[in-house]
C-alpha cells in the first residue's frame, strides 16, 4: 500500500532537546525541600539478618530518618509475592537492600550510611542455576502456593516457577530418528549497563497521596505496584516519567519506586531522592539471569527433526517475581522458528543468591537460541548436510503449527525469504571458513535463525488520545514510554497518517504522568508501536468521526457523505467547499454566530484479542498474539595470536511487517546486534566464591566500545503486512538481539573447528581453545 | 570522609603541604579517584601537582630525553617521542583519561599493566624525584618494587624521567590485548626495540606487561634472539623462554593460562614486522 508518511524518513521528535541536552531526565529534577536517600546493602550473599545498629549513623549531622525492611516486612507482587521492599528476614544476594538512610545531603546520607552495623548468621550459597534446580538442602526462599498465585512453585526446592510444552510423544520420536544430538549449554548473568542509572524521587503530601518520579519503562505499573503495597486508591498515585536514559528491560520491572516511597513516607511533605551508583545497577537493580539449558534432538538422515527435548533454568535472583516470566517468553520459543512433531520442553524459574533478574532486551529468546541454533548447526555436521538445507526442511512457513499449537499464517511473515536474503549476503556456502597460518588468522560465516512474540499478559492494553487544537494542530497523549527507541517519532506518523494531516501538525506531548495521561501496560516486548498505533488509528477514527457529525450539519448531507482527507472535511464530490480542521477544532461557528460541535477530542484503545492462557500441562493455547520472524548472520577474522575476533559484517534480515520509519528501524536492529555481540564476545558478571560480584564497575565489566562493533552492518526488511497490526507492522526492537550468539559462535565453528557451548566467547577462551588444538 | 585539596603554586609551599600527615600527591587523579571511591585508599590531604611548572618540563636534547612528570598522555602524543613510547601511551584509556591522566600518576600508580611504563624498561630509563634535599636518581626497575609499590620516601615528588635514545635506528613494536580495542586495561601487553643485519637479529630489548608484579625485561630472551634469524623455530624457542621468565596470575581480568598463551604468541609479531620491513 501506498502511505504519505508511513515508511518515510521523519526527523525525530526528541533529536532537538537531547541534542541541545534541555531534554529532561530525573537526575535533572531537584524539587524544594528534598532530602536524599542511601540505601543499606548487605556484605554477604546469604544470610539471616540477626541485628541492625543504627545509633550512630542517625547522630550524623544532617539525617533525617533510617528506615530498615523489619520496619516494613511485606513481600510484594503479582504473580509471586516473593519481593521485600528491603529485607527484613534475611538477605539473599550480596548488595541486597535492607533499609536507607534519608539526609538533608547525599553526602551525610552517605557517611551516616556507612555508619551502620548489621550483623548476620551466614547461609550457604548458590549461584548457578542447574545447581539450584538440583540442590534440596539450601533453600533460599521458602514460597507457600497461594490460590491467587499465577507462578508455579514447587515445594522443598528452589524453583518458583517452571512452564511445559508437550506435543507427540518425544521418546517414540527419538526411536524413529536416525540420529540422537545432545548438548549442554550455558550463560553467564549480565546487567543491562544502561547509560543512566535507576532512580526516583517520591513526595507523600499531607492529604496521604504519593507522588513518584521515576525513571522506568512502565509508570502505569510502577503505580499499580505502589498502589498494592500502600493500600493506596489508583488515583491517589501519581507516577511521572521523564525521558530514559536507555532502557533495554531493565527499568520496565518495579523495584526502586517501592523503595524510595517507603523511605519519603518517613518524612511526608519532603521529596526524597536517590539515584543509584554505577556499583548498585550491577547489584541493586536487575540482571539478565544466568542460564543453564540441554537440547536433546533426533534427527532423520535427510535432516527432518523428528523429535526435540528441552530442558533449562534461569537463575531468578533472590526474588522470582519478575523472573518468572521470562521464562514464560522463553518456553513459547524452546524449539526456535521450527514445526517439531515431537515436542517436551520444560524450563524453570529457580532462586539463586544473585541479584534478581527482570527483563532484558529479548526476554528469554536470546538465550534458548542460543541453544537451539547452536543445535541445528551441530545436527547439520553430523548429518553432513548443509545448515541452510537444514533449516529450510524444518522451519515455519505458512501452515506449519508452532510448538504451542498456533497455525502459521502467510500474514506473521516470511521465515525462508530472511534466511535467504542473509545467506546471500554472506556469499553463503562459498568460503565459510578457513584457517591462514601464514598470517595467524582465521576466517568463518555462520548464521542463525530467530523467532519472538511479545511476552506479555493476555490483556495488554494500550490507549491513546488525540486534541484538535483550534489553529488545527494537534496534541497526542500516550502512555507509552520514549526510552531512546524512537516511539514518539513512529507514534507521530501514524497519527499523521491516520489523521491525513503532516507530522509537523502533531505534537506527541513529551514525558509521561499517569495522572494525566491515558493508560499503558509497559514499554516492553517491542510492542509499542503494533499496540499504541491501533489505539492512535482507533482515537483518530473517532476525531474523523466527531468531524463528520458537525459537518454533516454544516453542508445538510448525510454523515456517509461527508469525506476526511488531508486536513480538509467536504461533502462528497464538492471539495471546493472544503473546511479545514482548524474550522471544527473547537466547533463550528455558523454565519449567524451560533456555535455547533465542541472542541474535539478522540480516545483509542487496543487490547490484544483472543488470547489465551496456555496449557499448564502442555503450554499449547493462543498465548502468543503475533510473531516476528528473521535471519541473522556474521563474517569474522580471529586473530590466532591473541584469539581477538573482528566482526567484520553484521547482517539482519527480518519480517517486521510495514516498516514505519527506516531510518529508526534500522537503528533499532543495528543496536541490537551492536548489543548481542557485545554481550556474545565479552560481557559476564563475575561472582566469588563468597557470591559478591567482582567486577560491578565499567572498570571490570566491559561493554563494546565504537570500536569493537562490527565493521559493517545490513539490514534488511522483509515487509509481509501484519494484519494485526497498524498499517500492517509488527513488532521490532528487540528482535536484532536474539540469534546474534548462535551465528557468532556458528562462524567460529567455520573458522577454528571449535564448538563452543556457553555464553561469553571471550578472545580468552578462543585463545586457549586455539592453543589445545594446536591451530597455530 | 571529606577530603581537603590543595594545589600549591611554589616548591615550598609543596614542601610544606607533603610534610603533613596523610598529604597524598595527586597528579591527574585518573587511577587514585578510583581507588578513593573503592575506599581502597583514603587520603586526608590531596596534593596536587599540575600547576608546578617544574613538573611540566620537556626536553629532547640530542636523544636524551627528560619528561616531566606531570606532562598528561595527551600532551605527550603531540612530542616528538621514541615511536614504541608513543605507541604505548596511545592505548591509554579514553580521549578523556589522555588529557587528565600524567606519565608520573602512571609510574607512580605502578600497575604491572602500566602502559606507559613498559617502554620506559626498553630504554632503562632513570626517574627524578625531588625533595626540598634536592633530587634522587632511580632506575624505573628499581623504583618499581611491585604491583602499587614504589620506592617513595616521605617528603619526595616524581620529577620527571629521563633517558637516552640509543637505539633510534631500531624498529619497534608495541602491542596490547585487552578485553577490547579501546578504552580497557592491558590483560598482556609486549613491546619491543629490535635492529636487524642482514636479516638477522642483530640487538633486542624485549619489556612484558601485565604478566609479572612489575614490567618485566626478558633479557634470557633478548640474549637468546640475538644473532638468529626471524624464523618459527627461533621464535618457538623464545616463545617458551619468555614463558619461563614471567609468573602471570589469574585476576578478573583473565587468566594466568591466557595471559601466559598470548605472551608466548606475541612474540611471532616479530614476524609481521619482519615481513613489512
Amino acid at each position: 500500500m501506498e502511505y504519505k508518511f508511513i515508511g518515510k524518513e521523519f526527523k525525530r521528535v526528541d533529536a532537538l532537546s537531547k541534542l541541545t541536552g534541555r531534554a529532561r531526565f530525573l537526575a535533572d529534577i531537584i524539587l524544594p525541600h528534598m532530602y536524599y536517600g542511601i540505601f543499606l546493602r548487605a556484605s554477604i550473599a546469604h544470610g539471616e539478618i540477626l541485628d541492625i545498629e543504627t545509633e550512630d549513623a542517625k547522630n550524623v549531622e544532617g539525617v533525617k530518618a533510617i528506615v530498615l525492611g523489619r520496619d516494613f516486612p511485606h513481600n510484594y507482587g503479582h504473580l509471586i509475592k516473593d519481593r521485600p521492599i528491603f529485607a527484613f528476614d534475611k538477605v539473599r544476594y550480596y548488595g541486597e537492600a535492607i533499609g536507607g538512610v534519608i539526609a538533608k545531603t547525599e553526602e551525610a546520607a552517605r557517611v551516616a550510611a556507612d555508619k551502620v552495623k548489621v550483623s548476620y548468621k551466614p547461609l550457604p550459597i548458590i549461584t548457578h542455576p542447574k545447581e539450584s534446580l538440583n540442590n534440596k538442602e539450601v533453600i533460599i526462599r521458602e514460597v507457600s502456593p497461594t490460590p491467587d498465585m499465577v507462578y508455579r512453585p514447587v515445594k522443598g526446592t528452589n524453583i518458583f516457577h517452571y512452564d511445559v510444552v508437550k506435543r507427540g510423544d518425544v521418546e517414540k520420536g527419538f526411536e524413529e530418528a536416525d540420529i540422537i544430538v545432545e548438548s549442554e549449554f550455558n550463560i553467564a548473568p549480565i546487567n543491562h549497563v544502561q547509560i543512566e542509572p535507576h532512580g526516583a524521587i517520591a513526595l507523600w503530601d499531607e492529604d496521604g497521596s504519593l507522588t513518584v518520579w521515576s525513571s522506568t519503562q512502565a509508570p502505569f505499573t510502577v503505580r499499580y505496584f505502589l498502589s498494592d503495597i500502600f493500600e493506596l486508591p489508583l488515583n491517589k498515585v501519581r507516577v511521572i516519567a521523564y525521558y530514559v536514559g536507555g532502557g533495554f528491560g531493565g527499568k520496565s520491572d518495579v523495584g526502586i519506586e517501592p523503595m524510595v516511597a517507603l523511605l519519603a513516607k518517613s518524612v511526608p511533605g519532603h521529596p526524597v531522592k536517590v539515584i543509584l551508583s554505577r556499583e548498585e545497577v550491577f547489584h541493586g537493580s536487575f540482571l539478565r539471569g544466568n542460564f543453564w539449558g540441554r537440547v536433546k534432538t533426533g534427527v532423520k538422515k535427510d535432516g527432518k527433526i523428528v523429535s526435540e527435548k528441552v530442558e533449562f533454568a534461569m537463575g531468578g535472583g533472590g526474588s522470582g517475581e519478575f523472573g518468572g516470566t521470562v521464562v514464560d517468553g522463553a518456553f513459547k520459543s524452546a524449539v526456535g522458528p521450527y514445526e517439531i512433531e515431537n515436542v517436551h520442553a520444560v524450563g524453570y524459574g529457580v532462586y539463586t543468591n544473585l541479584p534478581p533478574t527482570g527483563a532484558f532486551r529479548g526476554y528469554g529468546h536470546p538465550e534458548t537460541h542460543w541453544m537451539i541454533e547452536r543445535q541445528r548447526d551441530i545436527i547439520a555436521r553430523k548429518l553432513g548436510i548443509d545448515p541452510v538445507v537444514l533449516r529450510k526442511k524444518n522451519i515455519l512457513k505458512p501452515g506449519s503449527i508452532n510448538i504451542i499449537g498456533q497455525k502459521i499464517e502467510e500474514h506473521n511473515g516470511n521465515l525462508e525469504k530472511c534466511l535467504d536474503l542473509v545467506v546471500e549476503e554472506l556469499d553463503w556456502p562459498n568460503n565459510i571458513g578457513h584457517i591462514d597460518k601464514k598470517n595467524k588468522k582465521a576466517y568463518g560465516k555462520g548464521f542463525a535463525l530467530l523467532q519472538k512474540s511479545p511476552v506479555m499478559p493476555t490483556n495488554a492494553a494500550s490507549s491513546a488520545i488525540l486534541k484538535l487544537n483550534d489553529d488545527g494542530t494537534v496534541n497526542l497523549t500516550v502512555g507509552t514510554q520514549e526510552i531512546g527507541q524512537g516511539i514518539d517519532t513512529a507514534l507521530t506518523q501514524i497519527a499523521a497518517e491516520a489523521l491525513g494531516i503532516s507530522p509537523e501538525k502533531i505534537k506527541l506531548v513529551p514525558y509521561r504522568d499517569t495522572d494525566l495521561y491515558p493508560y499503558e501496560w509497559q514499554t516492553v516486548a517491542s510492542r509499542g508501536v503494533w499496540s499504541v498505533g491501533n489505539a492512535i488509528i482507533m482515537a483518530a477514527d473517532e476525531v474523523k468521526h466527531k468531524m463528520r457529525k458537525v459537518a454533516k450539519e454544516i453542508f445538510s448531507v448525510d454523515e456517509e457523505d461527508i469525506v476526511v482527507e488531508d486536513g480538509l472535511v467536504f461533502p462528497q464530490g464538492e471539495k471546493e467547499k472544503a473546511i479545514t480542521y482548524k474550522d471544527l477544532a473547537i466547533g463550528y461557528t455558523l454565519p449567524e454566530g451560533s456555535g455547533i460541535g465542541g472542541p474535539i477530542v478522540g480516545a483509542g484503545y487496543f487490547i490484544p484479542e483472543g488470547l489465551v492462557y496456555p496449557d499448564p500441562e502442555t503450554g499449547q493455547g493462543n498465548s502468543a498474539a503475533e510473531w516476528t520472524f528473521g535471519a541473522q548472520g556474521v563474517e569474522i577474522e580471529v586473530d590466532l595470536i591473541t584469539g581477538k575476533v573482528k566482526i567484520l559484517k553484521a547482517v539482519t534480515a527480518i519480517d517486521a511487517g510495514t516498516i514505519i520509519n527506516p531510518e529508526n528501524a534500522r537503528g533499532q536492529v543495528v543496536g541490537a546486534m551492536a548489543m548481542a555481540l557485545s554481550i556474545a564476545q565479552r560481557e559476564a558478571i563475575v561472582i566469588s566464591k563468597e557470591g559478591k560480584i567482582r567486577n560491578d564497575s565499567l572498570t571490570d565489566y566491559k561493554i563494546s566500545t565504537i570500536r569493537d562493533v562490527p565493521s559493517e552492518y545490513k539490514v534488511f526488511f522483509v515487509e509481509t503486512e501484519e494484519e494485526t497490526g497498524p498499517f500492517g507492522a509488527r513488532s521490532l526492537a528487540e528482535h536484532g538481539m536474539v540469534a546474534m550468539a548462535p551465528a557468532l559462535a556458528n562462524a567460529l565453528y567455520n573458522a577454528l573447528g571449535v564448538e563452543f557451548f556457553k555464553l561469553p566467547i571471550t578472545f580468552e577462551d578462543i585463545a586457549l581453545a586455539i592453543d589445545e588444538k594446536k591451530i597455530v | 570522609m571529606s577530603i581537603r585539596v590543595e594545589i600549591p603554586n611554589t616548591l615550598s609551599e609543596l614542601w610544606e603541604l607533603l610534610s603533613y600527615e596523610g598529604a597524598r600527591i595527586i597528579a591527574g587523579g585518573t587511577d587514585l579517584m578510583v581507588r578513593i571511591r573503592a575506599k581502597v585508599e583514603k587520603p586526608s590531604l590531596l596534593v596536587d601537582i599540575v600547576r608546578l611548572p617544574e613538573f611540566r618540563l620537556f626536553e629532547n636534547r640530542e636523544d636524551i630525553f627528560s619528561i616531566g612528570a606531570t606532562l598528561t598522555h595527551a600532551e605527550l602524543l603531540k612530542k616528538d617521542l621514541p615511536g614504541v613510547l608513543h605507541d604505548a601511551i596511545s592505548t591509554i584509556g579514553s580521549p578523556q583519561i589522555r588529557n587528565m591522566g600524567t606519565i608520573g600518576g602512571n609510574i607512580c600508580n605502578a600497575s604491572p599493566a602500566g602502559d606507559s611504563i613498559l617502554p620506559l624498561y626498553l630504554y632503562d630509563a632513570n626517574v627524578v624525584l625531588l625533595s626540598k634535599n634536592g633530587e634522587r636518581r632511580v632506575p624505573i626497575g628499581e623504583f618499581i618494587k611491585g604491583p602499587g609499590k614504589i620506592d617513595f620516601r616521605k617528603g619526595e615528588a616524581l620529577l620527571k624521567i629521563v633517558f637516552t635514545n640509543k637505539y633510534k635506528d631500531y624498529k619497534y613494536i608495541f602491542k596490547k590485548i585487552g578485553k577490547r580495542v579501546a578504552m580497557t586495561i592491558s590483560v598482556v601487553s609486549m613491546g619491543l626495540i629490535f635492529k636487524l643485519e642482514n636479516d638477522i637479529i642483530k640487538d633486542i630489548k624485549i619489556a612484558y606487561g601485565a604478566v609479572s608484579p612489575t614490567v618485566v625485561r626478558i633479557r634470557e630472551a633478548e640474549e637468546y634472539l640475538k644473532g638468529k634469524p626471524i624464523e618459527d623455530k627461533v621464535l618457538e624457542e623464545a616463545k617458551s623462554i619468555i614463558q619461563k621468565n614471567i609468573s602471570p596470575i589469574d585476576d578478573i581480568r583473565a587468566t594466568g593460562e591466557y595471559r601466559r598463551e598470548v605472551a608466548g604468541n606475541l612474540i611471532f609479531l616479530l614476524k609481521d614486522a619482519y615481513g613489512k620491513l
